[in-house]
């Protein structure tokens, strides 16, 4: 067999498993960010205007999600959290059949902790670096607080965490290979499968390869647009002036 | 008595213990223009944000335009909604203009001098637009409305921060050393739009350097040592015959 029909979308090819496998990789990716993002913003929160226990706790939560592996991470969640709610879920009813936590659940659960543990840091440093300034120059015309973070710091905030943002979000796309394990369709599982079928890792490694560079890429290209767009009226990329 | 454009009154405010304003009492008619001179330190800043509220004095009283504010130790923590909605209406008639100009860098000139008109007052945007160009042009900025504040130089920014403290049409402007962080051959262009604010009346109490100014626009001037005003009066009579050793020694230094 030649290279083509290896990767032609019949019975015999690769291709459409090969696509749905990306497919399985954009859609964790792309539902872990938003969750990550927010509860990023919530740990960022508590971290900076918290009480004394819930800056603590974000605190702990972020040193800790930074230092584990995030494939033991996946680990935790996928069995450990899995066994924890069936023991739950067995003392509350015994005659429950035994309850599978979707990889796909959990690949996003353990993924969008790993972001929010990192992204919560980019909120903090943008936080910090904004221009107290401008907010008292808001303050004191009136603007009330709400509407000061609105349409004065927001804007500033994402301006600065959209660099570090990016980043965490290409790395993300290729955290994303490690739910593979768990046995979810990703493009990384799919490839590997086919290796083991066709004796073939040459050519599906160079494909993959070439999908998630591909992705990537854009990202990279899309990100530079965003970040051109938000640097608009700033001479240089530093801190707001 | 008639109601003074700003009053404050007993006014005291200190820093993790240290006592930056001792007992200030300084009214603002209307019409009045105030200039506040002291050495670095002597509290002149704590002074101007005491009265908009963006510092909390720890006591005294503070009347703006017959609205007079509570003003409490614990009004200083969590407060309630009423009050922050009135602390919120007495910054609204005070405009404040820094020394480092605190434009919306991510904003135009033009959006910058928008802002609070849309926000704060609630008016039409047309309107608001309008009275904006007409605010900018005044100040020389009407050609740059569509630039931002990073692009312009200090004294620029510092027009299109004065145009935008009019834009609130207040009572009384503020300004906190609005020339202080100005290039020397900038000073000039800024001083000018200030004057001629000073001429057309509007009440305006400042904290400056510039003692030659001061002595031509004020109808007051005071004097700040050490957090407390040591002396007061027409500026004629405080620069040809100052009382205090202080003042006597500060003027010396700055001719
Ligand atoms: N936020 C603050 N925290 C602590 N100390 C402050 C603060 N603001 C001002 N001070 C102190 O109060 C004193 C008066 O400061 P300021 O009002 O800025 O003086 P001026 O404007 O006359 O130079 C200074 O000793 C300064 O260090
Ligand atoms: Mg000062």
């Amino acid at each position: 067999m030649d290279w083509l029909t290896y990767l032609s979308f019949g019975d015999a090819g690769w291709g459409d498993e090969l696509l749905q496998g990306l497919g399985v990789t954009l859609a964790l990716a792309l539902t872990t960010l938003p969750v990550g993002l927010l509860l990023g913003l919530l740990v960022a929160a508590l971290a900076m205007f918290g009480g004394r226990l819930a800056r603590s706790l974000a605190l702990a939560y972020s040193t800790t999600l930074r230092g584990l592996p995030e494939l033991l991470t996946l680990f935790i969640i996928y069995h450990g959290v899995g066994m924890g709610l069936n023991s739950l879920l067995r003392w509350y009813d015994p005659q429950v059949g035994y309850f599978e936590l979707s990889p796909f659940v959990a690949g996003v659960v353990a993924l969008a902790m790993v972001f929010a543990a990192y992204s919560s840091e980019v909120w903090r440093g943008a936080w910090q670096a904004l221009d107290g300034g401008q907010r008292e120059a808001g303050q004191s015309m009136g603007l009330r607080r709400l509407t000061i973070f609105r349409v004065i710091e927001l804007p500033q905030l994402l301006r600065l965490a959209l660099p570090g943002l990016g980043n965490l979000w290409i790395n993300l796309l290729k955290d994303t290979a490690l739910v593979s394990v768990i046995a979810l369709s990703d493009l990384m599982r799919v490839a590997n499968i086919a290796v083991g079928t066709t004796k073939k890792p040459f050519l599906f490694f160079l494909v993959v390869c070439l999908a998630y560079w591909g992705v990537c890429l854009l990202c990279e290209f899309l990100l530079a647009r965003m970040e051109r767009r938000a640097n608009r009226g700033y001479r240089s990329g530093g801190a707001a002036a | 008595m008639t109601n003074a454009a700003l009053q404050v009154d007993g006014l005291y405010k200190s820093f993790a213990g240290i006592e930056v304003l001792k007992g200030i009492s300084l009214t603002a008619e209307r019409q009045d223009v105030i200039s506040i001179i002291g050495s670095s330190g002597s509290g002149k800043s704590t002074l101007l944000r005491c009265m908009n509220l963006l510092e909390f004095p720890d006591s005294g009283r503070l009347k703006v335009n017959g609205e007079e504010l509570e003003l409490t130790p614990n009004s200083r923590g969590v407060r309630s909604r009423r009050f922050q909605r009135q602390i919120e209406r007495v910054r609204s008639r005070l405009a404040m203009v820094f020394q480092s100009f605190n434009l919306w860098s991510h904003m135009t000139v033009l959006e910058n001098v928008m802002l609070g008109p849309c926000l704060v007052l609630k008016r039409n945007r047309i309107d608001v637009e309008a009275q904006a160009k007409k605010l900018l042009a005044r100040v020389g900025m009407l050609e740059k409305c569509q630039m931002y504040p990073d692009c312009l130089s200090g004294g620029q920014k510092q027009r299109v921060a004065i145009a935008r403290a009019l834009a609130m049409d207040p009572e009384v402007m503020l300004f906190d050393e609005p020339t202080s962080a100005l290039d020397p051959e900038l000073v000039g262009e800024v001083l000018k739009v200030i004057r001629e604010l000073a001429e057309e009346g509007r009440t305006m109490i400042m904290v400056t350097h510039e003692m030659r100014f001061a002595r031509e626009v004020s109808s007051k001037l005071v004097y700040l040592h050490q957090g407390r005003i040591e002396e007061q009066g027409c500026p004629e009579q405080l620069f040809n015959a100052p009382k205090s050793d202080n003042l006597r020694r500060l003027l010396a230094s700055q001719y």
